[in-house]
């Protein structure tokens, strides 16, 4: 028994937080707040989501809305951000002419954009992936630059060396060298990408997750606010885990030095 | 007289300095290389002896002089692939298997592709590597990981073999390891090695000749023709001969740092 | 004689905004849509000169600032007690990572119905996510020292108290650094949400007031005040950064 415990502590030890947790919320939820306008335990917050994704089977069309706009968005910067900044990597001139409107673009909080975006796509889809587009591009955008700029300068010696030409050069060791750095930044743009969702649903959407959110917010609706965000964590652990599969295939030779 | 396989003449490099005078590595460089021969060049540290190794690649460009190689006159790092570069730090790219890191340079020549295999594996056979063809470099000791860049470097058959302080970072025990095996390596293949290192047993072990740099800005100072008969082992480190010359070179370095300044200022 | 890298960003700002202001004037003719930069700067005056502006922006900054203050006390603590306590890391683990992957703003609606419309529920936002950011640092921190840095102070019998301030914080402090600036991006962008959300006063609303009156023009005085806001905080953390840890190098972003 001791043994067992021994082996397996770190994990009997985060289970036991995780019950404690559970059971306290539990009691402050039904005893001391009693107030379900205010709090809810975490028992109706399952009976909630199983009532949403089961019986009324209401959670599914927004979260098909919330998945496609992200996927979008997602997509798109990858597309963008990627190319534009092996450029800006490659080119000091289109470096020094796009930086200040990029460190512009990325210090300003982005929230600020999504009236401006509205304003001018409209409530559609666009603007909806516009703004989860400017969350991402930008950490993927950094992440490719920076990943082709600190390529070690023996490899570049390497090619010369081997009078590789050029197209070899970035086929054979820059682009393989900032793989890691760009995965990264993918790892980056997930979370602010699920951030941009939420924004763009908060104004004047119909559907998906951050409109259920935010439209329960209003309406003091403290279950269902409770599987929306529970939803939205869901989301983000689920692209966590397929950028990890993704990693191991894309960098095998890194997998050893990681354990 | 045969044409040598390398000449350097009057070769300098100057890079932009702190004021209006540009700061000069090295200048005045004339030097001849023998076909097979084993070239060593010491000096202090920061007499521009990786830099000239760099420069006779093609990796920077000289400010002066010129570099023949089989009396043709070489332009930098565009021109034909007559050299072979062995990095200090190994440079192994992490993403690629011993085997690939070999095929590197053999890739995209045409007249090695047929058996560009073939000849990787060869060539990591030779430094003794036969077995890791599949492993990443971070899987490698650091003395493997030496192997794999020799091995590179010697599969697109160079003329002429430069060689980075490729033992450097290794301890001194696998140092001793890797210079026997250059040794057993060179005498397989007999390439034309230019090895730059700032140890002096290590350069008269392995070297047929050894030149050495002056300091700041770096000139040959001197060139010593090694009387050591090959093969050679670590026995020959004992050999009256082979300790009169490691003095005498010892004590041209030491005038030449202190004519620099001192030992502090290294 | 600027370097050239300035004079190029310099350009390309110069000739961005002077493309925006033709564009708005002679081709849209719409304010609505793109105001060109000589209204903004208009609308601009027009709400300093009312107070207006200068109400909104204290609002904004005294929320972040006591979130903030709050968030680097209560990380640097709990992220110093994972990173030395086992139990502790394994304990707290859980919840803090589950904080960690809910993006701050669908939490904003529920933090709104717990501490009110006031100031009180901004500045828990600003703590939240702030504190999150420098506890997972500070324990990373913590836990990577070099053994030899210890070893160090086991030889020259240092006290417990002394191996933590000498050796530990010191060790751990570029990464605290690192937290602070990553809260403050997200903590930014997080207040500004929960301003918009539901407030009287503060950036975020003014943002809100904007846009719901379809003033364009008070609209992108927001905007570019708010992208002020975001570069002046970004530099400021650069520029602390390098005093507090200048044997490291700093971001180039």
């Amino acid at each position: 028994m001791l043994e067992l415990y021994k082996k397996n502590s770190p994990a009997i030890h985060k289970l036991l937080s995780i019950m404690c947790g559970l059971a306290v919320w539990h009691v402050l939820a039904t005893v001391i707040v009693a107030d379900s306008s205010f709090l809810v335990s975490p028992l109706a917050v399952a009976a909630k989501s199983y009532e949403m994704l089961f019986q009324t089977a209401e959670l599914y069309p927004h979260l098909l809305a919330s998945s496609s706009i992200f996927f979008y968005g997602y997509l798109l910067s990858i597309a963008a951000g990627v190319p534009l900044g092996f450029l800006m990597a490659l080119s000091p001139a289109v470096r020094d002419y796009v930086h200040p409107w990029m460190t512009t673009l990325y210090t300003t909080p982005r929230i600020a954009f999504a009236p401006v975006l509205l304003l001018w796509l409209g409530i559609g889809a666009g603007a909806k992936v516009a703004i989860v587009f400017l969350g991402c591009v930008f950490p993927i955008l950094i992440n490719s630059y920076y990943g082709m700029r600190v390529v070690n300068r023996e490899f570049v010696e390497l090619a010369r060396s081997f009078r590789l030409t050029r197209l070899a050069l970035f086929w054979k060791i820059l682009l393989p060298a900032s793989v890691p750095f760009i995965l990264s930044g993918l790892r980056l743009a997930l979370g602010r990408g699920l951030t941009g969702v939420a924004i763009a649903e908060w104004f004047g959407a119909t559907e998906g997750l951050g409109y259920l959110i935010f439209f329960a917010g209003q309406t003091l609706n403290v279950p269902v606010l409770f599987v929306g965000v529970t939803a939205f964590a869901l989301l983000g652990i689920l692209g966590f885990e397929i950028l990890r599969k993704v990693e191991e295939i894309a960098t095998p030779w890194r997998k050893k030095l990681q354990t | 007289m045969a044409i040598p396989i390398l000449e350097l003449r009057n070769l300098g490099r100057e890079v932009a300095g702190r004021g209006a005078e540009p700061f000069v590595i090295f200048n005045g460089i004339n030097l001849t290389v023998r076909d097979g021969e084993f070239v060593s060049i010491v000096g202090p540290s920061g007499c521009g002896k990786t830099t000239l190794l760099r420069v006779i690649n093609g990796l920077l460009s000289p400010s002066a002089g010129q570099i023949f190689v089989d009396g043709k006159e070489q332009n930098g790092a565009d021109g034909e692939l007559l050299m072979g570069f062995v990095f200090q730090g190994a440079a192994l790219l992490p993403w690629r298997t011993s085997l690939n890191n070999v095929l590197l340079g053999l890739e995209g020549r045409k007249k090695n592709t047929p058996d560009a295999q073939a000849i990787a594996r060869k060539y990591l056979d030779l430094v003794g590597l036969s077995g890791f063809e599949q492993h990443y470099p971070h899987e490698l000791s650091g003395g493997m990981q030496q192997r794999v860049n020799l091995a590179r470097a010697l599969a697109v058959d160079p003329k002429i073999l430069l060689m980075d302080e490729p033992f450097a970072s290794l301890d001194a025990q696998t140092r001793s390891f890797m210079q026997l095996e250059l040794l057993r390596i060179w005498s397989q293949t007999r390439k034309t090695v230019i090895f730059v290192t700032h140890m002096i047993s290590e350069a008269i072990l392995l070297s047929d000749r050894v030149v050495v740099l002056s300091h700041r800005p770096g000139r040959i100072r001197s060139e010593f023709p090694v009387p050591l008969p090959r093969p050679r082992d670590m026995e020959i480190k004992s050999d009256r001969r082979f300790v009169e010359l490691e003095n005498t070179v010892w004590k041209l370095i030491e005038e030449e740092v202190k004519a620099a300044g001192g030992f502090a200022k290294l | 004689m600027l370097r050239k890298d300035l004079r190029r960003g310099f350009l390309s700002i110069v000739a961005g905004l002077l493309l925006w202001e033709i564009l708005a004037r002679l081709l849209l003719e719409n304010e609505l849509l793109i105001p060109p930069p000589s209204s903004v700067v208009r609308s601009f005056w027009k709400l300093a000169s009312t107070g207006q502006l200068n109400r909104h922006f204290a609002a904004t900054v005294l929320e972040f600032t006591y979130g903030f203050a709050a968030a680097c006390v209560v990380g640097i603590a709990l992220g110093y007690l994972m990173g030395m306590y086992k139990w502790f890391d394994e304990w707290m683990d859980p919840w803090i990572a589950t904080l960690y992957s809910i993006p701050i703003i669908t939490v904003v609606p529920l933090i709104i119905i717990w501490f009110g419309l006031g100031m009180l529920s901004k500045v828990i936002v600003v703590f939240k996510i702030t504190a999150v950011e420098i506890i997972l640092n500070t324990a990373a921190g913590i836990k990577t020292i070099d053994p030899v840095w210890l070893e160090v102070s086991k030889s020259l019998r240092l006290s417990r108290w002394e191996t933590t301030y000498k050796i530990r914080l010191p060790a751990a402090l570029p990464y605290i650094v690192t937290g602070m600036r990553l809260g403050v991006g997200r903590a930014l962008l997080g207040v500004i949400i929960a301003e918009l959300l539901a407030s009287n006063a503060g950036l975020g609303y003014l943002l809100r007031d904007a846009s719901e009156t379809w003033d364009s023009p008070k609209l992108f005085v927001t905007v570019v005040l708010l992208a002020a806001m975001g570069i002046v905080s970004f530099t400021l953390i650069k520029k602390g950064e390098q005093k507090l840890a200048p044997w490291r190098e700093t971001a180039e972003w």
